[in-house]
């Protein structure tokens, strides 16, 4: 690989150097940082577990109906016990015709 | 580990240790660009967090086309022109004077920078205009794509292409002047 000087410009020295001269600010910025990433993390835990429940609640509150029930309903829809299904608006159309 | 199988491991396990690893590497170049550029420690310490915020916001739309030292380098520096040019204090270092200049003729082989003593490279870039030591840092230092500059600097490519032969050639030229009693 050809020789490049400039990729040493910011040699160990120097990082030792404004380690020494600005270390305990870079610390400090260091835990600045985690903590900033931490609340983030923490929001978007929060954002994730009750997103989708607020707008379950919505979709309720505005007459439809929510992904959980409507999960219910169509399991029930498959059970062999219930009774005999009705004509659906479409087949009553077609008998008309 | 390397930078990269440090950030998939945070990326994974979102773990304080990969975090430090990542800061340790980069804290104390980052702040010495915002303080070179910045040319203020307040501003330069507010700045490194800023941009270790925005670093880790980000990793994930880390595109591995380039070095990841690279898209640091891209990050600090946009923070920290953008900063100087909020606050106005960006007295145009890379002004369009350069450009319209005439032609200088031959370019400088890259070699003759690049194998330059790193004791004398430190010099001349110390000596150079602001615009000019940027340039070539951000060519040969940080190793960015001539289109990549051009998009950093919003300036056309060829503009760059001349930009960087100029600051080549002068650097050259401040060498044999400040050295010519070694030469």
């Amino acid at each position: 690989m050809a020789q490049n000087n400039f990729q040493d410009l910011f040699d160990e020295e120097e990082e030792k150097e404004i380690n020494e001269a600005y270390g305990s600010k870079l610390t400090n910025v260091r835990g600045q940082v985690w903590q900033s990433l931490g609340f983030f993390r923490f929001v978007g835990d929060i954002v994730d577990a009750y997103i989708p429940k607020l707008l379950d609640a919505f979709i309720l509150a505005t007459g439809g109906r929510a992904s959980g029930i409507e999960h219910n309903d169509s399991a029930s829809e498959k059970n062999d016990n219930d009774g005999p299904k009705g004509p659906t608006f479409d087949n009553s159309i077609d008998s008309r015709k | 580990m390397n930078d990269l199988q440090i950030i998939q491991q945070y990326l994974k396990k979102q773990a304080s240790i990969c975090f430090s690893l990542l800061y340790n590497r980069y804290a104390s170049k980052i702040f010495a660009k915002c303080i070179s550029l910045l040319k203020d420690e307040t501003l330069a310490q507010d700045a490194t967090q800023e941009i270790f915020m925005k670093i880790f916001l980000n990793l994930t739309k880390f595109a591995e086309r380039a070095k990841f030292s690279t898209w640091v380098y891209s990050i600090t520096y946009n923070y920290c022109i953008d900063y100087l040019r909020k606050k106005k204090k960006l007295n145009n270092i890379f002004s369009d004077e350069m450009e319209k200049a005439p032609d200088i003729g031959e370019e400088v082989p890259d070699h003759e920078l690049l194998q330059m003593e790193t004791q004398k490279l430190k010099k001349v870039l110390g000596e150079m205009q602001e615009g000019d030591r940027e340039i070539l840092l951000m060519k040969y230092q940080y190793e960015l794509s001539i289109k990549e500059i051009s998009m950093m600097l919003d300036k056309s490519e060829s503009a760059v292409k001349m930009r960087i032969k100029r600051a080549k050639s002068k650097a050259q030229q401040m060498k044999k002047d400040m050295f010519k009693e070694e030469e």
